[in-house]
C-alpha cells in the first residue's frame, strides 16, 4: 500500500512538472514568427501545418522561392489555391520532407514547384533545418528528416576516428531536435515579450510569400552571370571585371573571401530529386522544376545563376524526365533589375515578385490541368493581402507623377505630410506639377524660387495647409488623432525638412520634397520617401524598413 | 558517460528499477553497472582496475591468511600447552611466530604497494616520460579513468589488512565492486573498505525518504556543477587562456570566481555521486563540509576533499611521524632542544612528507609541488606561529571572540586557497608567477565596475545568474554551519513546500544549466587528478 502510494506521489510529480516543461519549451524556442524579411518562416511552417484547404500547387525551394511567388496573386489572378514552402537555403532533404508530408496528410496538389537553387547546397547547415524541425509536428517524416540531417552532418563533420565522439555528439543534436528546450533553454538572457505571447497565425495571409517592399539594385551586373568567361582583378578596395570591353567593379566587403560555387549538382541531391519525383509519381502529381531569376555574380553570392548551372540543370531534367523552367535565361519576365531587387539582384522584391508570379501563374493554368475553385480560407484572407499589396505598391514606387498618383488613388484612407529641404523647384517638370496639383495642393509650384521652403498636409484628400515662402516655415497642428509639426527651410545654411507626428521625426530630411504617408485606419506611418526634384533625374526613394514590418504587424493582428 | 549527461540519467534510473528487483544480487547488479558506466570511458581502462583490484585482493588474501594461520597455531600451542604464561620458550614461540607472520606480511604489503603505486605512476608520468624520450607521437599512454581514487582505496585496503584494521576480502567481485562502485570512481570519495564493502555487499530495502534525500541532492549536486560551475568556468577559462592581455583586477575576479568554481564543481559531483548512492541506501562520506567557512588552513583541510585529508592522515602522516626513525630523530633533538621543539619539528617534517605526496597526487607537474609546499608551509607556521599570533592579538587588543575576527579570518582562509589556485590552475609555475605579477601591478579597480567583466564570455545575464545561484549556496552553507542539515529542514516542511522546491532546483538547472549541443558533459575538474 505504502509502495503504492509512493508511486502515485512520483508519478504526480512527473504529470505536473510535464507541462511545465512544455509551457518553458514554447517559450523558449524560437518562433520565427516576425514578419521581418525571412524570419517568419514559422509563421509560414505553421500555417502549412494547419492548412484545411487543399492546394493545388506546392512551391518548395529556397529564399529565392520564397520571396518570388506569391499565392495569394495567384489565387487573385486565377483562382488556383497554392503555397509556399520556401525556406532560406531549404536543402532538397527538407524539401521532399514537406512534400511527403503534404502528401501523408491527405492533400493531393497536382503540380509541385521546386526552385533548382536547392540542388546545387552541399554544405548542411544547422538553420536550415532547424527553422523546419522547430516548428513542425513530431511524426515519421521529422523522424526521418532528423535522421538525414544527421546523417549528413556525420559524412561531412566526423571522421572515423572520431566515432564515439561524432556517436555523443549526434546523440545529444537528436535529442536538442526532439527536445527543443534541451538545445534552446540558454536562450532566456534574449527573451522578450514576444516569446511570452504565443504569437497566433489567425490572420496570417502570405501562404509562404515573403515580400519585401525596398529596392536596392546597386551592384548590378547582367553581364556578371556568365562567369566562366569573366577576367577578374583586384586592386585594394574592389574587384573589376572586364567584360566584352566593358568594365565593371564590386567592392570587395561585398565579396566573399572564399567562394563556394559549384556548377555541378551533388548526387546527394540528384538521389533525392529521383525520390520526389517517385512520390509525386506515385501520388498522380506532376513535378515542375524552375530558376527564379537571380542576378549576382558567383563570385559574391555562391547561390546566383550562370548558363554553366542551368546547362547541368537541363541534362538532369532531360534524364529524369522532369520539365524545367529556367526564368532567367530562357523567359523574359520583364524584370528590371535596378527597380525589381531589395538587395542588389540576389532576391525579387514585391515588384520582381509580381512579375514571376504573373508569369508562373499563367504557366501553370496553361500546363497542367488545375481548376479554378473559390477558397472560402483564401478569400478570407485576399482583403488583408490586398491592404498589403497596395502599401507595398505605394512603396515600390520610385516614378515621381505615378507616386503622387497612387497616393492620390488611397487619399481618402490616408494622412499625407510633405516638407521640402534646400530646394524642390529646380527639376520640377510639368507632369510633376500636374500630379501634385492632381491632389489637390494648390501652389504655384511652376514659378517657386530657389531655395523656396514648401510644407503641406492632406488629410483624407482635403488640404489642411499648405504653404511655398523664401523663409523658414514652422507649422503645428492636430491632424486627426496626431499632433503635428512640419518644418521646412531651403536657407542652405539651415535647411532641414522635419515632419514629427506625436514627437516622433519621420522626414528623411534630404534634399527635394520629403514625404510621410499615415495610414488613418492602422494608425501608422506606412511610407516615409524623399524625391529629389533638385535633380533632374529624380527618382521617389523610400526608407521603410520599420514601417513595412510595422504594418505587416498590425495586418497578422498584432499590436495596434 | 559524464555525470552531467543524459544517457547517465537514464543509466541511474534503469539501474535503481533493477537494483530493487532483484534483491539476492543486488550487489552483482551494482558491479555489472559500475562496469558498463566503466567501459563507456573505453574499454582499454578495463585491465588496469581488475589489475590493480587483483593484486590488492591476492594481498589482502594472502595477508589475512597468514594472520588466520598464525592465529590457528597460537591457539593450538595455547590449548596445548596450560602453563603458557610461565614457560618461556612457550612465549619465544609465539613470538616468533608473530614476527615472521609479521615480517611475511610486510613483504607482501611491501610488494602490493609498490605495484599499486607502479601503476598510479604509469599514469602519472607515463606521458611526461613519452614526451621526454619524443616519443609521444608514436605511441599512447593509457590513462585509466579515476586511477588516483581506486589506487588509493586499495593501497589503504591492503595496509589496513597489514595493519588487521581490515578483515581481508575473500571474493575478488566484492573488493572488485569496492574499486570500481560507478558513483565514486570519477572523483571519489577514497574510501575505507571496510566502510563500504559492507554496504555494497548488504540487501538493500527501497525507501521512499532515501529516493526523496537522494533525489534531492543530486539536483542540488547539478545545480552546483552546471549552473554555477559550468558557468564561471566560461569566464574564467576565457580571462585564463588570454592572462597576458588582463588587467590585475580581472584575474583576481577570475581568480576568486575559479575558487567558488572549483569547489561547486568537485562538490557538485560529490552530491551527485552521494545522492544517488543515497537513493540506493548506501552512505558515502562527506567530501567537503563548508570548506569556505574555514578559519584557517588546516581546518580547510579537515572541509576540503575530506576523504584525501584523512587517507594522507592515516597511511602517511602517522605512519611517518610515529616511524621508529622519526621517534629516534625526535628524542635526539629532545634531548638537545627540548620537547616542544622535538615535537614541532616531527610535526612539521611529517607535514612537509605529506603536502609534497599531496601535490604529487594531483600530477607530476613543478607547480603541484610548489603548491604542496605552500600548503606544507602555511600550515606549518600556523602550527609554529600560533604563540606569536595570540601574542599580537593580546598587544592589538583584538576580541578574537568577536563576529568580524571571524569573519576576518574566513576571507584570510578563503584568499590563502585561492592564492593556491593561482598556483595550480595554470599550465605552469612561470605563468602563475606572471598572474600574480599582474594582480599586484596592473590591478585597475574601475575595470570591477565599467562592465569590462562582461566582454569575456560571460554577459551580464549570465554575471547575474551566477552570483545569484551562489548567494543561494552561501546561505544553504550558512545554515548548515549554524543550524543542521537543510534537507532535514525540508523534509519537516508540508509536500507543498517540499515539491516547490524540488520544481525549482529541477527548473533551475534546465533552464540555466549550461548543457546542450556543444557542451562536454564529461568534463569534471578533478576527474583529471
Amino acid at each position: 500500500m505504502e509502495y503504492k502510494k509512493d508511486w502515485i506521489k512520483i508519478l504526480l510529480f512527473c504529470f505536473i512538472a510535464v507541462p511545465l516543461v512544455k509551457m518553458s519549451t514554447i517559450v523558449l524556442t524560437p518562433n520565427n514568427n516576425l514578419p521581418l524579411n525571412h524570419n517568419n518562416v514559422g509563421l509560414s511552417i505553421n500555417e502549412f501545418e494547419n492548412l484545411n484547404s487543399d492546394i493545388e500547387v506546392l512551391f518548395a525551394g529556397t529564399s529565392h522561392m520564397e520571396s518570388a511567388v506569391s499565392p495569394m496573386q495567384i489565387y487573385q489572378d486565377e483562382g488556383i489555391p497554392t503555397y509556399n514552402i520556401a525556406t532560406p537555403l531549404q536543402s532538397m532533404i527538407v524539401t521532399r520532407y514537406f512534400i511527403s508530408e503534404c502528401f501523408d496528410r491527405g492533400m493531393h496538389p497536382k503540380v509541385i514547384v521546386i526552385d533548382v537553387g536547392s540542388l546545387f547546397l552541399r554544405d548542411v547547415r544547422e538553420a536550415q533545418f532547424r527553422y523546419v524541425a522547430d516548428t513542425v509536428k513530431l511524426d515519421k517524416n521529422k523522424l526521418t528528416l532528423i535522421y538525414e540531417y544527421e546523417k549528413a552532418i556525420k559524412d561531412e563533420r566526423y571522421d572515423a576516428a572520431d566515432i564515439s565522439e561524432s556517436g555523443s555528439r549526434i546523440f545529444r543534436e537528436y535529442i536538442g531536435f526532439l527536445f527543443p528546450l534541451y538545445k534552446y533553454h540558454s536562450r532566456w538572457d534574449s527573451l522578450n515579450m514576444d516569446d511570452f505571447s504565443k504569437q497566433h497565425n489567425r490572420y496570417y495571409f502570405m501562404q509562404g510569400f515573403v515580400g519585401e517592399a525596398s529596392m536596392d539594385g546597386t551592384q548590378i551586373n547582367t553581364d556578371l552571370i556568365k562567369w566562366e568567361e569573366q577576367v577578374i582583378e583586384e586592386n585594394q578596395s574592389r574587384y573589376k571585371y572586364f567584360y566584352n570591353g566593358k568594365e565593371f567593379s564590386l567592392e570587395k566587403a561585398k565579396i566573399q573571401t572564399e567562394p563556394s560555387y559549384y556548377f555541378d549538382i551533388d548526387t546527394r541531391n540528384i538521389e533525392c530529386l529521383k525520390e520526389i519525383k517517385e512520390i509525386c509519381e506515385r501520388n498522380n502529381c506532376n513535378l515542375l522544376l524552375v530558376k527564379i531569376p537571380v542576378m549576382a555574380s558567383p563570385k559574391s553570392y555562391d547561390s546566383s545563376w550562370t548558363m554553366a548551372r542551368s546547362t547541368n540543370v537541363k541534362m538532369v531534367s532531360n534524364e529524369l524526365d522532369i520539365p524545367f523552367v529556367d526564368m532567367l535565361f530562357d523567359v523574359d519576365l520583364g524584370l528590371d533589375w535596378n527597380h525589381d531587387t531589395f538587395d542588389g539582384g540576389y532576391h525579387l522584391n514585391f515588384a520582381g515578385a509580381e512579375k514571376a508570379t504573373k508569369f508562373l501563374g499563367k504557366y501553370l493554368v496553361e500546363n497542367y490541368d488545375l481548376v479554378t475553385k473559390r477558397n472560402s480560407e483564401y478569400d478570407a484572407k485576399l482583403e488583408l493581402y490586398d491592404k498589403y499589396a497596395k502599401i507595398a505598391g505605394i512603396e515600390m514606387t520610385y516614378d515621381f507623377p505615378e507616386y503622387l498618383h497612387k497616393l492620390n488613388e488611397y487619399s481618402n484612407e490616408l494622412e499625407i505630410y510633405m516638407s521640402a529641404r534646400d530646394d524642390m523647384s529646380t527639376s520640377l517638370t510639368d507632369e510633376d506639377i500636374t500630379a501634385l496639383k492632381d491632389i489637390g495642393l494648390e501652389s504655384d509650384f511652376g514659378n517657386m524660387e530657389l531655395w523656396d521652403s514648401f510644407i503641406a498636409i492632406l488629410d483624407k484628400g482635403n488640404v489642411i495647409c499648405e504653404g511655398v515662402s523664401n523663409r523658414r516655415q514652422t507649422y503645428k497642428a492636430r491632424v486627426g488623432y496626431n499632433d503635428v509639426e512640419l518644418k521646412s527651410s531651403g536657407d542652405t545654411d539651415v535647411s532641414l525638412s522635419s515632419i514629427l507626428i506625436n514627437g516622433r521625426e519621420y522626414s528623411m530630411d534630404l534634399r527635394g520634397i520629403n514625404i510621410v504617408v499615415y495610414d488613418k485606419e492602422s494608425g501608422l506611418v506606412i511610407d516615409r520617401a524623399v524625391c529629389d526634384t533638385w535633380s533632374e533625374e529624380h527618382e521617389v526613394k523610400h526608407d521603410i524598413e520599420d514601417e513595412f514590418n510595422e504594418y505587416e504587424e498590425y495586418l497578422l493582428g498584432r499590436g495596434h | 558517460m559524464g555525470f552531467t549527461s543524459l544517457v547517465f540519467i537514464a543509466f541511474l534510473m534503469i539501474v535503481v528499477l533493477i537494483y530493487f528487483q532483484f534483491k539476492k544480487n543486488q550487489w552483482i547488479i551494482l558491479l555489472i553497472a559500475s562496469l558498463i558506466f566503466y567501459l563507456t570511458w573505453g574499454v582499454e581502462k578495463l585491465p588496469f582496475i581488475f589489475l590493480s583490484s587483483f593484486v590488492a585482493w591476492t594481498a589482502g588474501r594472502i595477508i589475512g591468511q597468514k594472520y588466520e594461520e598464525n592465529d590457528r597455531l597460537i591457539a593450538d600451542l595455547r590449548n596445548g600447552n596450560e602453563e603458557y604464561v610461565t614457560d618461556g620458550d612457550y612465549k619465544q614461540k609465539i613470538s616468533k611466530a608473530k614476527k615472521k607472520s609479521r615480517s611475511y606480511a610486510r613483504t607482501i604489503t611491501i610488494i602490493a604497494v609498490i605495484v599499486l603505486c607502479m601503476l598510479l605512476i604509469y599514469a602519472k608520468v607515463g606521458e611526461l616520460f613519452l614526451e621526454f624520450m619524443s616519443l609521444d607521437s608514436k605511441v599512447n599512454i593509457i590513462v585509466p579513468l579515476g586511477i588516483s581514487y581506486y589506487i588509493f582505496s586499495l593501497i589503504g585496503y591492503v595496509l589496513d589488512c597489514y595493519w588487521r584494521k581490515e578483515e581481508y576480502e575473500k571474493n575478488f567481485f566484492k573488493l572488485l565492486l569496492f574499486a570500481i562502485y560507478f558513483p565514486k570512481i570519477i572523483q571519489g570519495p577514497i574510501l575505507k573498505c571496510r566502510n563500504l564493502i559492507g554496504q555494497l555487499t548488504d540487501v538493500h530495502e527501497y525507501k521512499y525518504k532515501n529516493l526523496c534525500y537522494g533525489v534531492q541532492l543530486m539536483l542540488w549536486g547539478y545545480v552546483k556543477k552546471l549552473v554555477i560551475a559550468d558557468r564561471l568556468a566560461i569566464f574564467v577559462d576565457t580571462v585564463y587562456a588570454d592572462y597576458i592581455h588582463k588587467s590585475g583586477s580581472v584575474l583576481l575576479v577570475a581568480s576568486v570566481l575559479g575558487a567558488i568554481r572549483l569547489y561547486c564543481d568537485f562538490s557538485g559531483c560529490m552530491d551527485i555521486a552521494c545522492g544517488f548512492s543515497e537513493i540506493i541506501d548506501i552512505k558515502l562520506e562527506r567530501n567537503f563540509n563548508h570548506p569556505f567557512f574555514s578559519e584557517s588552513a588546516s581546518e580547510f583541510w579537515r572541509r576540503w576533499h575530506i576523504t584525501l585529508g584523512v587517507w594522507f592522515r592515516d597511511y602517511i602522516y602517522m605512519p611517518v611521524s610515529t616511524a621508529p626513525r622519526m621517534m629516534k630523530l625526535i628524542g635526539r633533538i629532545k634531548k638537545r632542544s627540548g620537547m616542544s621543539v622535538a615535537k614541532n619539528i616531527g610535526t612539521i617534517i611529517a607535514l612537509y612528507v605529506v603536502w609534497f605526496l599531496t601535490g604529487l597526487w594531483h600530477g607530476i607537474k613543478v607547480s603541484f609541488i610548489v603548491w604542496g609546499i605552500y600548503w606544507g608551509s602555511i600550515i606549518a607556521a600556523s602550527v609554529l606561529l600560533l604563540p606569536v599570533y595570540k601574542r599580537i592579538a593580546g598587544k592589538l587588543k583584538i576580541n578574537t571572540d568577536s563576529h568580524e575576527w571571524h569573519l576576518f579570518r574566513k576571507i584570510r582562509t578563503f584568499f590563502v586557497f585561492v592564492i593556491s589556485m593561482i598556483i595550480m590552475i595554470p599550465e605552469n609555475i612561470k605563468v602563475s608567477l606572471s598572474i600574480f605579477k599582474r594582480i599586484i601591478i596592473k590591478f585597475y579597480p574601475w575595470e570591477l565596475v565599467d562592465g569590462t567583466l562582461f566582454d569575456m564570455g560571460l554577459n551580464r545575464p549570465n554575471f547575474i545568474v551566477a552570483i545569484v545561484f551562489t548567494i543561494v549556496l552561501y546561505l544553504v552553507s550558512r545554515y548548515e554551519e549554524r543550524y543542521g542539515m537543510v534537507r532535514d529542514y525540508i523534509a519537516s516542511r508540508q509536500i507543498i513546500a517540499r515539491w516547490l522546491i524540488l520544481y525549482a532546483l529541477l527548473f533551475s538547472i534546465v533552464i540555466f544549466g549550461i548543457y546542450g549541443p556543444g557542451y562536454d558533459p564529461s568534463s569534471f575538474i578533478y576527474m583529471n587528478f
